[in-house]
């Protein structure tokens, strides 16, 4: 059985399908996180599978770029979402319903 | 053989996402995404990307989920309390993704990308750090700057205060 470019499109698609599925359907808002991880993963699979056929390599460079901006976000979606429980005691993303509360 | 062990890895990262939609339990779906980053960390070693498996291992697998577990053991809300958490609108999310996966697959189908030349490059990790240095300088210190301003942002959003 021949492993072609196609198998990894679909598999990359499905990370992102299964990612958005999670960000739709949770109610907490770490969970939501884990979902959006997914998607951003989708998208570094889809780099480097791409990057197999090109010898210039660039297809890793921008992935590496977007594994250090996924980092980034991680840790500034964390800090955001501590202050969020401080001020309303809850995590769960229907309880947000106010602003300047 | 090859094809074989990516179909067997293939099932690593795919099992344990459909666990993850399917429980409610938070830190359980957090252990299952660490499963199906080394999943995908093993897929990139197969497709010949060695540095980019070991960043994935190293931040991904290392940091990123070790902060999320941080995040769901800070944001519990009663001692004792079971992690769980509740869905809505299942069946709307469910059709809409199953829809737009429909929609990947037969676009993936009629593109028709099926490169066939496969790149065998040895001194993978010397060309990129020279293209890092050389060609994408300013997207490297772009990405230096970025996740400096990043992390002393979250620094001071997570300190201790009385109002924010």
């Amino acid at each position: 059985m021949e492993i072609t470019l196609t198998y990894y499109l679909m598999l990359s698609a499905f990370l992102l399908c299964a990612g958005l599925l999670i960000v739709l359907i949770k109610k907490n808002a770490v969970f939501v996180l884990l979902g959006i991880e997914l998607m951003l993963n989708a998208a570094n699979l889809n780099l480097v599978a791409f990057s197999k056929f090109d010898p210039s390599l660039d297809g890793q460079i921008f992935a590496i770029f977007s594994v250090v901006v996924a980092a980034a976000e991680a840790a500034i979606a964390l800090a955001i979402l501590l202050n969020i429980y401080k001020t309303y005691k809850s995590s769960d993303l229907d309880d947000l319903d106010t602003l300047n509360y | 053989m090859s094809s074989w062990l990516i179909i067997g890895f293939t099932l690593v990262i795919v099992v344990p996402i459909l666990y993850m939609i399917f429980t409610s339990n938070i830190i359980r779906a957090a252990y299952a995404f660490t499963l199906s980053l080394l999943g995908l960390a093993a897929i990139y070693v197969l497709l010949k990307a060695e540095l980019m498996a070991v960043v994935q291992i190293m931040i991904y697998a290392g940091g990123v989920v070790v902060l999320l577990i941080f995040g769901i053991m800070l944001t519990r809300r009663q001692k004792g309390m079971e992690l769980v958490t509740l869905h809505r609108d299942v069946a709307l999310g469910a059709g809409f993704c199953m829809i737009l996966y429909a929609l990947f697959v037969s676009w993936i189908g009629e593109s028709g990308l099926a490169f066939t030349e496969e790149l065998v490059e040895l001194n993978q990790v010397k060309t990129i750090g020279i293209s890092f240095l050389t060609n994408h300088i300013l997207s490297f210190e772009i990405i230096a700057f970025l996740l400096l301003v990043a992390l002393v942002g979250a620094a001071f959003l997570a300190k201790k205060t009385d109002s924010i």
